[in-house]
């Protein structure tokens, strides 16, 4: 049954091509700039056959060069165009932090001019080890003039990719490399997901998980886990970290007052960090006891699969921090 | 004997699906025929013979997982028995 | 440099077969998922890491790439224990923390493989400034690839070394493609060592596949940084023979192209008719020295295979001193 799905629909890497393929269609100023896009299409094949269909002018294999990469797509985009700049991995936006934080995302503010550009790389745990696996959400989501999209699934890669290229804002695009593999259905052209909306992928009746990225994986393991202990708990995908849907944090507040943060960054200074002190400040007196956040231990990510593994979250420590919620 | 076996591609990748059989156990295979087909993360992918003999068993059915790095199915030299 | 004697010229040969045996039987081994997140095999660069690492001291501080298993056999290091880190075991040279690409053992002057593109010049510098200032009598070698000849920071990092007139080694391992980027393509002006050039410094374009030739330049460039009379830039014409990461299957280059550079150009068979025509060994018994070789491969392999995993309980081990909040 599964495997019938499975031969039919795209993949989440594919949906990313889909989206980008619809969008370039339509809009010539386009264009990709990263490494290893032609042949390969992608570390991840992200971009697969796109330079095939559109030409080397709208897909261009850079030199390794991430700080010029990003300044060759912000300029062209405060220029006119709308360039994606695929980084491969999040983590060599660490040699282009001064173009991503003090240029591109300032240019709107200090000089009236906004910048389209959208910088997609593949980001989160796997195997890899300290220099592919940084998880850098929070950088960026506090940030101002940056947006994040975290997608889950490829409906959502490509719901968002084709709302990011529509927009004019610049966009961290940050795709799960434990998530490239996985199949599912596909909006049409005229889907497209907006920014700053969550998505309940599981309903439930007594506390609230509310997570992203991978992690939305893990926590519906642990909530279909915890269903047979009779605990019901609901799963909220946040999709983007800026915009986030505080709308969606709120009323789960509300609503269950027993509420869990999960992602798998270092736990300390992580954007669940944000979601609950804000969740608790705005609605403090809906809470039965204190929010609990779930996330990774403070090191970097060992080369070696099991210690990687367990420094991330698990499917049992996200199901204890339910429990403890559901114990006030 | 000749294994013919999942590559373990990628930073992510746990399982590929095996998509078809191009081969089937008793044939007679060249080096380079392609034995399988699977599908991994990224894309899908041949499985070649690097040596030239007679299929044994399908260890895995067409359209199961399998785990990266497991052998499905092995080249027989003349004489030699799985 | 002394003319070439036989130990010498038997120890070259034998640690470029160690290095070839290493990799091509690491590369199967990866296939098979024994090598977490993969590994980047060196094979057809043996006799740039053999010709500079002979050319150094054994406390001289090296910095390197991705791609660095040669550099860290012909530094010295068993194969058993870079054998065991690729398994990520806890014997391994990084006791399984780093993982393929990152091997290291700072403590004698290996101050890494690294993930990140260009970087280990930059570390290769900084090593070169502490000697300087502390004074010893040492040199720091920094291996980049040809695709890190077009990230800002390595050149920074030269033209530091430059006005300063650090003791350092600026040692390109050139395969000529960055993934599937030939280094043609992406390399403004094409000569290397012209560019280099510009920053003040000594630079030359070498023939990677000849080890004695690396040797004496290295051996050249080692006594100039000792004299004080500062940096040099080594540009070494080399060629990967796999992919850029194992399993790599790419069209960017020529089942032809690989098939010339295995035959006319292979770093081991060039110098093995150097060793017979020199009258140092017999076919025979450089047949001999390829089974020692092998032996001590199969044994590395058994050694990493039965070696135990690192403890779990360790990860958030190291990761600062905790000491900072001792009242001093």
């Amino acid at each position: 049954m599964t495997t019938e799905v499975k031969a039919v629909t795209p993949t989440y890497s594919e949906a990313f091509q889909s989206g980008v393929r619809e969008e370039m269609n339509r809009n010539k100023k386009i264009f990709i700039i990263g490494t290893d896009l032609v042949e390969r299409g992608g570390h991840f094949a992200q971009v697969k056959g796109i330079a095939q269909e559109f030409g080397l002018k709208q897909v261009r294999d850079a030199p390794i060069s991430e700080a010029a990469m990003i300044a060759a797509g912000m300029g062209a985009a405060m220029y006119g165009c709308h360039p994606i700049v695929d980084l491969n991995f999040i983590d060599f936006s660490l040699g282009a932090m001064d173009e991503i934080i003090n240029q591109a995302a300032k240019i709107r503010f200090m000089f009236d001019r906004p910048v389209p550009l959208v910088i997609r790389a593949t980001s989160g745990v796997a195997l890899g080890g300290a220099h592919h696996c940084n998880s850098l959400e929070s950088f960026f989501a506090h940030t101002a003039g940056l947006s994040l999209a975290v997608p889950s699934t490829p409906m959502d890669v490509k719901g968002l990719i084709k709302t990011a290229l529509r927009n004019e804002d610049p966009v961290i695009f940050l795709m799960h490399k434990k998530l490239s593999g996985i199949r599912g259905e596909i909006g049409d052209e005229n889907y497209f997901v907006p920014f700053g909306k969550a998505k309940t992928i599981k309903a439930g009746k007594d506390a609230a998980i509310i997570t992203y990225g991978y992690s939305a994986v893990t926590a519906t393991k642990a909530a279909q886990a915890l269903e047979a202990e009779g605990i019901s708990v609901e799963v909220i995908d946040l999709r983007t970290l800026y915009p986030i849907d505080q709308d969606a944090i709120d009323a789960a507040v509300i609503k269950f007052g027993r509420v869990v943060v999960l992602d798998e960054a270092p736990l300390f200074g992580s954007i669940t960090a944000e979601i609950a002190a804000t969740a608790s400040e705005r609605n403090f007196k809906s809470l039965k006891g204190p929010i609990v956040r779930v996330g990774a231990v403070r090191a970097p990510l060992s080369a070696n699969p099991a210690m990687s593994e367990a420094a991330i979250p698990s499917v049992d420590q996200i199901s204890k921090a339910v429990k403890q919620v559901m114990s006030y | 004997m000749e294994e013919i076996f999942v590559p373990a591609l990628g930073m992510a990748m746990d399982n590929a699906m095996l998509l078809e059989w191009l081969k089937q156990p008793g044939d007679v295979v060249n080096a380079g025929d392609v034995v399988a087909v699977i599908e991994t993360d990224k894309t899908t992918l041949d499985l070649p013979a690097e040596t030239s003999g007679v299929l044994g068993k399908h260890r895995y059915a067409a359209n199961t997982e399998v785990p990266a790095g497991n052998t499905i199915a092995v080249v027989l030299a003349p004489g030699e028995v799985e | 440099m002394s003319k070439l004697d036989k130990s010498t010229a038997l120890a070259l040969l034998r640690q470029m077969m160690v290095i070839r045996d290493f990799e091509e039987t690491a590369d199967k081994l990866c296939l098979r998922g024994k090598v977490p997140g993969g590994m980047h095999n060196s094979s057809g660069q043996e006799a740039v890491a053999v010709g500079t690492l002979s050319a150094i001291a054994k406390d001289d501080v090296i910095a390197t790439t991705h791609r660095s298993h040669h550099h860290t056999l012909a530094k010295g290091y068993s194969a058993k224990s870079v054998m065991a880190e690729l398994f990520t075991k806890s014997t391994g040279i990084s006791h399984g923390r780093g993982g393929s690409m990152h091997l290291a053992e700072v403590t004698e002057g290996h101050f890494g493989g690294n993930g990140i593109v260009g970087a280990g010049v930059g570390i290769a510098m900084g090593a070169a400034l502490g000697i300087q200032h502390i004074g010893d009598k040492k040199i720091a070698v920094g291996f980049v690839g040809d695709g890190g000849m077009n990230t800002g920071r390595t050149w920074e990092s030269i033209n530091m070394a430059s006005i300063w007139k650090l003791p350092l080694i600026i040692l390109v391992d050139n395969n000529q493609y960055a993934v599937e980027t030939f280094v043609g393509r992406v390399t403004g002006g094409g000569d290397l060592a012209k560019r280099a050039s510009g920053f003040g410094l000594p630079a030359y374009n070498i023939d990677g596949q000849d080890v004695l030739e690396v040797r004496k330049y290295v051996s050249e460039a080692r006594e100039r940084a000792l004299a004080g009379e500062g940096p040099t830039f080594i540009n070494a014409l080399t060629y990967r023979y796999y992919g850029h990461n194992v399993g790599e299957k790419g069209q960017y280059r020529t089942q032809e192209e690989i098939a010339q550079w295995r035959t006319t150009q292979d770093p081991i068979d060039k110098f093995t008719e150097v060793v017979i025509s020199s009258g140092f060994a017999t076919q025979a018994e450089v047949e001999e020295l390829r089974a020692s070789v092998r032996k001590e491969i199969e044994e590395a392999v058994a050694f990493a295979e039965s070696s135990p995993e690192p403890e779990i309980a360790s990860i958030t081990q190291g990761v600062d001193s905790g000491k900072l909040g001792v009242q001093l």
